[in-house]
């Protein structure tokens, strides 16, 4: 359940799966508008590095967008997002490539705007990570040797 | 919606018990006392929260009477994901440009450029 649900846009390509693959990865500094979208502005440069999109500013900083959790050419490829956030805040995007005859068709997902209904669930998540769920394993383990 | 706003809304929603915030004010207009109840938080906690919540447009207080309440911001959300939608779809279309470019080998352009050699010298 999410309060914003998940964004899904598409875009016919003329350009074959492989090489629309390619430019959105490798290529994506020739691309991306960093005018428009990005930390350090117009002068900056962006580029998947070491299974991370890193934007790079002309003095020298740098800023993670994201970090790749599928990396499937020329099929798939999704990573996190956080640009000009932590990735504690992060969301999800997913791009797959299609080949429609000699085109491509991509499709983008942006998720991670998720709700947890379950509030045990929300209260572990909001302790960020499994350390208190794995203490209230063991009390409750403690509890049912005593007795 | 600028630039600076997105990020105080999307810095809003990356926050799970915020989520859960807005979740529970579908249900309509709520006390704060009852979202406090159905949080995994102290009170003060879900105080920051709902300011940074307010701050970022996405919900609106309002004093019924004695009754303190706080309730979606009636386009808050449907504005994040509009500016979503757009930005993605400009993002997307730049993409699209460049792989076409690529994808027919520059061909085109080198096309042109016999044809503006051609003319030059004619």
């Amino acid at each position: 359940m999410s309060v914003v649900p998940p964004v899904h846009r598409e875009v016919l390509v003329d350009a074959d799966q492989a090489t629309a693959f390619e430019v959105f990865t490798s290529q994506i500094g020739m691309w991306w508008p960093l005018g428009e979208h990005s930390v350090y502005g117009a002068e900056a440069s962006v580029a998947f590095v070491d299974g991370n999109i890193v934007e790079r500013s002309a003095e020298g900083d740098s800023s993670l967008w994201g970090t790749v959790l599928v990396w499937e050419p020329p099929r798939a490829v999704a990573f996190t997002w956080h640009p000009g956030g932590t990735p504690d805040r992060a969301s999800r995007v997913e791009v797959t490539f299609k080949a429609a005859g000699p085109k491509s068709l991509v499709a983008l997902t942006h998720t991670g705007w998720e709700v947890f209904d379950d509030p045990a669930s929300a209260r572990a998540e909001y302790d960020h990570g499994w350390v208190g769920v794995l203490d209230r394993y063991r009390e409750r383990a403690g509890l049912q040797e005593v007795a | 919606m600028s630039d600076q706003s997105a990020e105080a809304v999307f810095d809003a929603l990356g926050e799970p018990v915020r989520r859960r915030i807005l979740e529970l004010l579908q249900d309509g207009p709520t006390p704060v006392g009852r979202l406090a109840e159905r949080l995994p938080v102290g009170r003060p906690a879900v105080s920051k929260h709902l300011r940074v919540l307010s701050d970022a447009g996405l919900i609106a207080h309002r004093s019924v009477g004695t009754r303190n309440l706080y309730a979606l911001a009636p386009d808050g959300l449907a504005v994040a994901q509009q500016w979503l939608v757009r930005t993605w779809d400009s993002v997307l279309a730049a993409y699209a440009a460049r792989a076409a470019d690529v994808g027919r080998g520059g061909a085109a352009r080198q096309g042109a450029q016999k044809r503006q050699a051609g003319q030059a010298s004619a």
